[in-house]
């Protein structure tokens, strides 16, 4: 049969073959002849590329962790990591026994806690200090829709220093339990690689952490608390995600950089 | 939470498929970051089963850093790449299983908006994913249904009716007219 002189049979045995729905003997026909002619080719190349963007059109969902791990063990990329961070300068006290992370040391609490407790009372008390004199001025007058007034009068009930690997604060966040909102002061340098975002969490006293937003990248502004309570976490920490957010929604997916102790105001 | 999508323009992706051809891990990571949870999505709507879906996930990512290097811009976007890489695993994986399970008819609701698509959503994905949604969303319910179980489902005729529970025939012709209707919407390639 000379296929070409019904074009529209052509199209439909194409369209047909890129959905999937020929099958058998008319499907291994049809690939034969578009092997040996070039207008069927053309024709199933075009369903296909008609029908492909499909498989973007369905919602995203979240893998879990996991899968990240097996993919990194398969490609062997676990060693090769560990191999090039050895090499990097410097290594800090090299007789003391520097207990590397864990490869998921970011799903590690004790990792977290063990962190917070950088900061000591002494430092809390300075903070309370800190937070007084340095909460009038607040979020830059264009990182808030809203005006002081608007706002009420801030209620500063805990506050937290959160510190770099170094032990040099960072970041200040006051949190105003009473307007459910936390304000975040850049104590120090915070260095974002490009399209990249800070994401804010709170350690509970157990069980895994609870994203409590997106920062702003200036490390200045504020953060919307919503319904968290800031009795319910021991600490905080800043983790750099891709935009919109760690993909794990039980904990980062990338460096933890800063964390610091929670602490109550009064 | 703030979406930020610009991660997912083909040039982002492009870009990022370039280093992993150069064994770049780094940028492995960057792709998974910001393109399995859409991947995810595709393989959990194919394999119905959460497990299967990250074996299958896992799988496709071994095969990006393997095959980045045989992606070719311009041939075709590179999520559209990407996601043929996990749907082609999906249906193997399906066959191997050789499955009859199908927990389907609630994924069918959302797998094509039936409603205002979201335009966050949409941003993420290519032009031409989005000139399909929206002719998609001219098909008449069960045509949409029955194409998109075909193709993505790779499911025959009879596996389609049954699914669905109509008769053969009416699947046939919804399939047909869906796809006639597709490309008069959609136009020639371009």
């Amino acid at each position: 049969m000379n296929l070409h002189r019904y074009p529209q049979l052509v199209d439909m045995l194409a369209a047909e073959y890129a959905v999937g729905t020929l099958r058998g003997g008319a499907r291994r026909r049809l690939q034969f002849y578009a092997e040996h002619d070039v207008v069927i080719r053309r024709s199933l190349e075009e369903w296909q590329q008609r029908l492909e963007p499909m498989a973007e059109l369905v919602p995203a969902r979240m893998p879990s962790a996991a899968v990240w791990e097996a993919i990194e063990q398969r490609l062997g990329f676990v060693s090769a990591r560990s191999a090039a961070a050895g090499q990097q300068p410097p290594p800090p006290v090299p007789s003391a026994p520097v207990a590397r992370p864990a490869r998921n040391w970011f799903d590690n609490l004790a990792f977290w806690r063990g962190w917070a407790i950088g900061v000591t009372a002494l430092a809390a008390i300075a903070l309370v200090v800190a937070v007084r004199s340095l909460l009038p001025f607040g979020a830059g007058p264009s990182e808030s829709s809203q005006t002081v007034a608007e706002q009420g009068e801030a209620v500063v009930s805990h506050v937290a220093v959160l510190n770099n690997k170094d032990a040099q604060p960072v970041l200040l966040v006051a949190w105003d339990e009473a307007h459910s909102s936390m304000t975040l002061h850049r104590l120090g340098n915070v260095q974002l690689p490009p399209d990249r975002a800070m994401q804010l969490w709170g350690i509970p006293a157990s069980g895994h952490p609870v994203s409590l937003g997106i920062m702003p990248n200036s490390g200045n502004g504020k953060v919307t608390a919503g319904q968290q309570r800031p009795e319910n976490y021991a600490a905080l920490a800043v983790s750099i995600e891709p935009p919109g957010g760690s993909p794990n929604p039980d904990g980062p997916s990338g460096p933890v950089v800063f964390s610091g102790k929670l602490l109550p105001v009064s | 939470m703030t979406a930020n999508t610009h991660e997912l323009t083909p040039e982002t992706l492009t870009e990022l498929l370039e280093r992993i051809a150069r064994e770049d891990s780094a940028a492995l990571r960057e792709l998974y970051d910001v393109a399995a949870p859409k991947l995810f999505g595709l393989a959990l709507r194919i394999l119905s089963k959460h497990e299967w879906a990250e074996e299958v996930l896992q799988d496709s990512f071994v095969n990006i850093w393997r095959f980045a290097g045989d992606y070719r811009r311009g041939l075709s976007a590179p999520m559209t790449w990407m996601s043929a890489i996990v749907r082609n695993r999906a249906l193997d994986h399906l066959r191997r299983v050789n499955t009859q399970e199908t927990e389907w008819s609630d994924a069918l609701d959302d797998l094509v908006a039936t409603g205002d698509p979201d335009p966050e959503a949409l941003s993420a994905v290519s032009l031409q994913a989005r000139l399909l949604d929206g002719c998609m969303q001219q098909l008449e319910p069960a045509q949409r249904q029955a194409v998109a179980l075909a193709y993505l489902r790779d499911q025959s005729h009879s596996e389609i009716a049954e699914t669905l529970t109509v008769p053969l025939g009416t699947v046939k012709s919804w399939i047909r007219r869906g796809l006639a209707k597709l490309k008069s919407c959609l136009g020639g390639v371009q």
